[in-house]
């Protein structure tokens, strides 16, 4: 246990959240992403929590990635320039009212670690005053 | 005689302190594992310890804090966490912390006076 471990835990929060964020805003933004149907689509990303130190308030961090659907789905476009034979493209199967409400979520408990920084700053602020 | 310093007060203010700290981190924990699949919130509790020892007047440092986990029904992710919980627990070990700090700080004072020197 570090000096400010509360601050360590805190943080670890933080940088998960952030990469969740990350994570969000890569998919969205590859959303309309076209493949020719030879190539897998592009998959989304989806970060997976884990407690850094279960047991012993180690925090959390990043336990894993788990992949979207890489089949995507097939959609006619002739005009498409990557379009095969038949006409077909491949686009992600990526849901945006989903990645929004993946958004939310990181974003939320963004601010809530953010909260318990600024709580644990606090808190050493009057351990270090203690006896003046 | 008792020792000046490290009195039967103090001793308890420091435990109080410890065991609010270990809190405060068990909370930061409970925060930022709030998505974590299968995590269990962590409680802290020192109380019972620190009440104990001063009614039988042994040293409260016999005994550590201990993290027990909560048994609250869990989310569909096996995860317990409330945020609202663990915010306004966050804020009353804030104060608290804040009320054990002033105490001993008065403590010190008294010391100073008794000391010769001007508090």
């Amino acid at each position: 246990m570090s000096t400010f471990g509360t601050m360590d835990a805190a943080n670890s929060g933080l940088v998960l959240y952030r990469k969740w964020l990350d994570a969000v805003s890569d998919n969205i933004a590859n959303i309309n992403d076209v493949r020719s149907t030879s190539d897998s689509a592009f998959q989304a990303r989806y970060v997976v929590a884990q407690a850094a130190d279960y047991g012993n308030a180690g925090g959390a961090r990043v336990g894993g990635i788990a992949l979207g659907d890489a089949k995507g789905r097939v959609v006619n476009q002739p005009d498409n320039p990557l379009a095969d034979a038949q006409g077909n493209v491949r686009l992600p199967d990526i849901d945006l009212s989903d990645q929004m409400t993946q958004l939310i979520i990181a974003q939320r408990g963004y601010q809530a670690n953010l909260a318990v920084v600024e709580r644990a700053h606090d808190a050493y602020s009057a351990a270090l005053k203690l006896g003046q | 005689m008792p020792e000046p310093v490290g009195d039967a007060t103090m001793s308890a203010l420091h435990y109080a302190l410890n065991g609010l700290a270990l809190r405060q981190r068990t909370i930061a924990d409970n925060t930022s594992n709030i998505e974590t699949p299968g995590f269990l919130a962590g409680k802290v509790n020192f109380e019972d310890a620190l009440r104990t020892s001063v009614a039988d007047g042994t040293d409260p440092f016999g005994s550590s804090p201990t993290t027990a986990r909560s048994l609250e029904p869990t989310r569909t992710n096996g995860n317990n966490v409330n945020l609202d919980e663990e915010t306004v627990a966050g804020s009353e070990t804030n104060l608290t912390y804040d009320l054990a700090v002033q105490a001993m700080t008065a403590k010190f004072q008294l010391l100073r006076i008794a000391v010769g020197g001007n508090a």
